[in-house]
């Protein structure tokens, strides 16, 4: 009993210094606000928007229909360039697609000739150029198809694909990158909340006056992850209601309350890790450098970014 | 994973095309072949292979983040535990002051630089195809702005946890989301799309994948360069007159 005593007090300090730190509190709530809509509405991870130009050599129907099947959201409205421009600009990185119509490319289509288009893509934009390549290519093909067959909408294949997408059927990335930005937002406060906790109770030497008190390393230890994970497992559920439901409209099919539960025993491990690096670094700046060799690959892995069954067997 | 689906539905359909495509070719005459031959060149990266990308666009991100980490604990730092009141008490002027904090860090910068470099050439075997005098130049400024990233927002702060945790914030989403590391800042949202531009690294992406994967050299990055130039004397500023010699 005196020892769970101890760990709520020790708790509620921990708290008492957090609640007190207003610019800390100002960024614990930017990041599970702002950000978290920032990144959600910010189309980083889907083709949209994608800078597109168009060498038009030929100056026929067929090639304006191709400039104008290029269109928003998914593409910006294509740029008219001259030839000469092609490598200034993708040098320059201001297109990640040119397509380059040449002289007479109407003319022997119709002749039949199977004259050659070309779709140049800036392969530095790695998500873009991989999306969007498919993409044009469907475009300028289906466009040249329709203009042959002299009627649009004849349907081209004699068996049509229809794809359904399962628990997102319009690929919202809102859907996914929202959540995603929570659970790192988890890890990132957990690890430096409770490590910068035992951190900075050592460089003020607090951490001395604690240990000649009648407490075990492990009340303290509790102590703090009780509290930090408290105050997280708090931001992170004001963000799935307030944030994420009402805010971003983003349905949650399942059950928050079980969300919750597992975020609470996550907290516990990343807690930990937090106190684990504490108790390693002599100093906040050596917790800074130790978090990033610790977070970066924990958030790389995690498979937020890529599924684990893509990775190397012995990263995943 | 949106994405992700979206690459696997592109295949499901090329497999389909193809597949359909297929025994039509083998059993009729060649009627149904394409009306034009749609070459689609990736420049830059023939094989599409993400490294030539990745490698240099995350130092980039390494580059900005631990130097403005550094930077911004270094300055906090001596105000939470309070030897920035010796410091008052010298002759030492504010800029002198986080001048003289911002050099060391500048140097650690790019010895980090250094060793990331041998790696990305000698590790990962990423060519550096452009001018290096570029690069380094490119750099040198580069980690000076985020320096002065670390700097201003140690104005604003005065624990080092906040310190830690919000340059952590304040860089991380920006860095990883809208500077251009995956999508180009040109292709974000309106809201993601002002914070890229007011983010160093949207600056330095396009230098350092430029220089080691496009083969560029100064005339091609000039534009860059200057923005990054900018933001100097901006976060300079910002840092040395925002503060104000309190707190004692």
């Amino acid at each position: 009993m005196r020892k769970v005593a101890n760990i709520y007090w020790l708790g509620v300090k921990e708290l008492r210094s957090f609640l007190h730190d207003f610019v800390l509190l100002a960024l614990v709530a930017y990041a599970f606000s702002l950000a978290i809509t920032l990144q959600a509405r910010s189309n980083s991870q889907e083709l949209h928007n994608a800078s597109i130009a168009i060498v038009d050599e030929d100056h026929s129907v067929l090639s304006r229909r191709i400039t104008h099947a290029f269109f928003p959201p998914l593409f910006q409205v294509p740029k008219l360039i001259a030839e000469r421009d092609i490598i200034p600009s993708m040098n320059g990185g201001k297109f990640t697609f040119v397509i380059d119509i040449p002289p007479d490319f109407e003319r022997y289509v119709l002749a039949g000739y199977q004259p050659g288009l070309q779709i140049n893509v800036d392969a530095t934009a790695m998500i873009q150029a991989g999306l969007g390549s498919g993409y044009a290519q469907q475009i300028v093909s289906t466009e040249i198809a329709d203009f042959l067959s002299h009627a649009e909408g004849v349907p081209l294949s004699t068996v049509n694909l229809d794809v359904r997408i399962a628990f997102n059927p319009n690929l919202t990335t809102a859907w996914f990158s929202s959540v995603m930005g929570i659970i790192n937002n988890i890890s990132m406060l957990a690890i430096i909340l409770a490590g910068a906790a035992v951190v900075r109770e050592r460089e003020h030497g607090t951490m001395d006056h604690l240990l000649v008190m009648p407490l075990t390393p492990f009340e303290i230890a509790l102590s703090k992850v009780w509290a930090n994970g408290l105050v997280i497992a708090v931001a992170v559920a004001l963000s799935l209601y307030l944030v994420l439901r009402m805010m971003l409209g983003i349905p949650v099919a399942g059950s928050i309350p079980l969300f919750m539960v597992g975020v609470v025993i996550y907290l516990f491990f990343a807690t930990a890790v937090g106190i684990f690096l504490g108790t390693v670094a002599r100093s906040m700046p050596q917790l800074g450098l130790l978090y990033m060799l610790v977070f970066l690959p924990m958030n790389m892995l995690s498979g937020s970014n890529t599924p684990l069954e893509s990775m190397p067997v012995w990263l995943a | 994973m949106p994405f992700r689906a979206e690459t696997i539905r592109g295949y499901l359909q090329g497999m389909h095309q193809l597949y359909l495509t297929d025994p039509a070719i083998k059993t009729t005459v060649p009627s149904s072949s394409p009306a034009a031959d749609i070459e689609v060149r990736f420049k830059y990266n023939q094989d599409f292979d993400s490294i030539y990308a990745m490698v240099p666009a995350n130092m980039s991100m390494l580059l900005a983040l631990f130097p403005a980490i550094l930077m911004a604990l270094a300055i906090v730092r001596e105000k939470e535990l309070g030897s920035i009141t010796n410091l008052y008490v010298t002759p030492v002027s504010r800029v002198e002051f986080l001048l003289g904090k911002q050099l060391p860090y500048i140097a650690v910068a790019m010895t980090n630089f250094i060793v990331m470099m041998m790696l990305a050439l000698f590790v990962f075997k990423v060519p550096l195809k452009g001018s290096f005098p570029t690069l380094l130049a490119g750099v040198l400024i580069y980690v000076t702005t985020m320096t002065g990233y670390g700097m201003v927002i140690s104005a604003f702060t005065k624990t080092q946890i906040a310190a830690l945790f919000g340059t952590m914030i304040l860089t991380v989403l920006p860095a990883t989301q809208f500077a251009g590391m995956m999508t180009p800042v040109s292709s974000l949202a309106a809201g993601a799309q002002l914070i890229g531009r007011g983010f160093p690294m949207s600056y330095f992406v396009p230098i350092s994948v430029g220089v080691f994967t496009k083969g560029l050299g100064f005339a091609d990055l000039s534009g860059d360069l200057l923005a990054l130039v900018i933001f100097v004397p901006i976060f300079t500023l910002i840092s040395v007159l925002l503060p104000r010699k309190q707190e004692r």
